[in-house]
């Protein structure tokens, strides 16, 4: 399969930056991500060859990071904290609630794919607990009737 | 209690990642005042201020510095830590935010002081705003000739990379941030050898993290000597504390090290959030020993005195526990935490880590045993000094200091079946 010219592009930029091919992976998977979508088996077996390491490489690298669509996400991708701080001001209510109207446990996409909830480990937004990140945007201080007017913009439905 | 404040000396300049903005200030007066002076007189410079690593150890910078070979045949790197995954903490995240400049300046100085040619800002990937507008600001200075071949035109040459991390705490660890960068599995290395000599590429590294290399513009500009008027004569200088759990008024608070832990709580965060009573404080990140209330009560947040208290001021993530805690429930999420992130490399950490959190999950949720506790007192020491990093060790500190001055909760879980402040399982685990 063949790459976009600008993903090519920005994976050549990053040859020049880090020493070995190796190093290449985890930034290039980024840019493939960014412009080409999910990291599919495919798209993985091709960046091995255009970085010229071997696949096990990019493979070990897929199983040990977790940050990479590896398996397509939800529209709304929400990430809730559930570590010390968020904990001690009502993290786990507001991860109650969120399962409740989605019918949906930590891992999991909707039906109609448009939610898709995963449990954070502390996110470096403790001051504002509890925490989450929707997409790529914080959401702050989180609490129920917060996430109920949040879910209700988004057109959530109430309870599955 | 006078101080100047350094790390957040022009937080109130709006829109301060704007290198306009930072320079209309102080901005890169450290660099011109560094690059005015011979690399090693910068070493020195920051060896005098005394000032130790601000990303757990608390190691002296300026020796770690002076530790990287002068002579090598070999590229020497910097790796700048802003993975910040530690529980509690957040403050390397807003200096990125708010003030990327104060932390570019500090790796420029650092690049030059070290013969570093290529230096890697290794932040953790869900800090987006972060990276964004650490990324502008390098382009910035790409720009304005402060990064590239001739830096600020005196000759010499400097790259900065940001490296996006992926999602894993332990590539925090200094030598799993190395293994990261070179694109293998962030497990940590064996110590030694030691980064200074073989780090990223098996080249000489030195790893710092984010507020530590921030506070080092204001060392060479205003002086390793007036950086030693505050704090105390170990810890000398001042810290971010970044205060979290239930105080009225969580945030980031720069104060300098021996500041009482009264006074941060009280007169900073406003005292215990709702009118509690506090039970418990964990001083450094969720790595460290919790000090009970009683022990807090004179406690003064320096690298000393909360060591002597049995505890270590660590990375400064001060977690705060009301009267009404459950201190079973709250170590059970961080041992989750820690089996979850265990590298697995070492058993003590694979296994130990998991099994502290079975028998934590059996206790909170009603099925414990009375020989659990001793199970748990036997398990602690196998976890402790016996493995490559110290995140087992972290994984031990919470238990076995809630469990040493909070028995008589865990008791009272065993003997009731369940947990005295919640009957049921609020949320479900896939
Ligand atoms: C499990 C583990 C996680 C760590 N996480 C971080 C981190 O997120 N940020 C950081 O700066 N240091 C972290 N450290 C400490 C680093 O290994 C290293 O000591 C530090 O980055 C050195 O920089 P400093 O001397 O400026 O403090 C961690 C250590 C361990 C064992
Ligand atoms: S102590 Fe744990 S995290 Fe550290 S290297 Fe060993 S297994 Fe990995
Ligand atoms: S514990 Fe939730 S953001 Fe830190």
């Amino acid at each position: 399969m063949n790459f976009k010219i600008e993903t090519v592009e920005k994976i050549n930029v990053i040859k020049g930056q880090y020493a070995t091919a190796q190093g290449c992976i985890l930034p290039a998977l980024y840019v493939l991500e960014e412009h080409e979508g999910q990291v599919t088996p495919e798209r993985e077996k091709a960046l091995a060859h255009l970085l010229d390491v071997p696949t096990y490489q990019v493979a070990e690298a897929l199983s040990f990071y977790t940050m990479y669509n590896r398996h397509g996400r939800g529209k709304h991708h929400f990430q809730l904290c559930r570590n010390i701080s968020c904990y001690l001001r009502g993290s786990d209510e507001v991860i109650a609630l969120f399962q409740k109207r989605l019918g949906i446990l930590p891992g999991e996409v909707s039906a109609d794919g448009k939610y898709e909830l995963e449990l954070a480990e502390c996110l470096g937004n403790c001051d504002h607990a509890p925490a989450g990140i929707l997409g790529k945007e914080d959401i702050n201080d989180l609490n129920c009737d917060k996430l109920n007017a949040l879910l209700d913009k988004l057109g959530a439905p109430h309870g599955v | 209690m006078a101080f100047e404040k350094v790390l957040y000396r022009n937080l109130h300049l709006e829109r301060l990642y704007d290198m306009d903005v930072y320079l209309s200030s102080d901005g890169y007066h450290g660099l011109a005042a560094a690059l005015e002076r011979k690399p090693d007189e910068v070493i020195e410079e920051v060896k005098a201020s005394g000032l130790r690593g601000r990303g757990g150890a608390g190691f002296p910078t300026g020796v770690k510095w002076g530790f990287l070979p002068k002579v090598t045949d070999k590229p020497k790197y910097l790796c700048v830590n802003a993975d910040e995954g530690e529980p509690g903490t957040f403050k390397d995240r807003e200096l990125m935010e708010k003030d990327p400049h104060s932390l570019l300046e500090g790796m420029i100085i650092a690049g030059y002081a070290l013969g570093v040619h290529k230096a890697f800002l290794y932040i953790r990937g869900e800090y987006h705003l972060a990276i964004e507008r650490c990324q502008k600001a390098i382009d910035q200075l790409y720009a304005r000739g402060y990064l590239g071949s001739n830096v600020c035109g005196k000759g010499f040459a400097l790259d900065i990379i940001i490296h996006k991390g992926a999602g894993a705490y332990i590539c925090g660890e200094e030598t799993a941030l190395i293994n990261s960068i070179e694109g293998k599995r962030g497990e940590p290395r064996l110590k030694p050898p030691f980064p200074a000599t073989s780090g990223l590429w098996a080249c000489p590294t030195v790893v710092n993290n984010v507020e530590t290399l921030c506070a080092v513009p204001w060392i060479l500009a205003y002086g390793a000597k007036r950086y030693r008027e505050f704090g105390t004569e170990k810890s000398p200088g001042t810290k971010i504390f970044s205060v979290s759990g239930c105080v009225s008024k969580p945030g980031n608070y720069e104060l300098p090290l021996g500041t009482p832990f009264k006074v941060l709580l009280e007169d900073y965060c406003g005292g215990v959030w709702k009118g509690k009573k506090l039970k418990g404080v964990i001083p450094g990140g969720s790595s460290v020993p919790l000090l009970s209330a009683a022990e807090c009560e004179d406690l003064n947040l320096d690298y000393e005195s909360v060591q002597a208290r049995g505890s270590l001021l660590g990375c400064g993530a001060v977690i705060v526990y009301d009267e009404d805690v459950c201190v079973v429930e709250a170590s059970l999420r961080l041992a989750e935490f820690y089996a979850h992130e265990s590298c697995g490399q070492c058993a003590p950490c694979r296994e130990g880590t998991h099994w502290l959190a079975q028998i934590l999950e059996r206790i909170e949720h009603g099925q414990g045993r009375p020989e659990d506790l001793p199970a748990i007192e036997a398990l602690l020491p196998h976890m402790k000094g016996m493995t490559i990093c110290v995140l087992a060790d972290s994984a031990a500190a919470v238990v076995e200091s809630t469990l040493k001055k909070f028995r008589n909760e865990y008791e009272a879980h065993i003997k009731h079946k369940g947990c005295p402040h919640k009957k049921e399982k609020v949320f479900a685990y896939a």
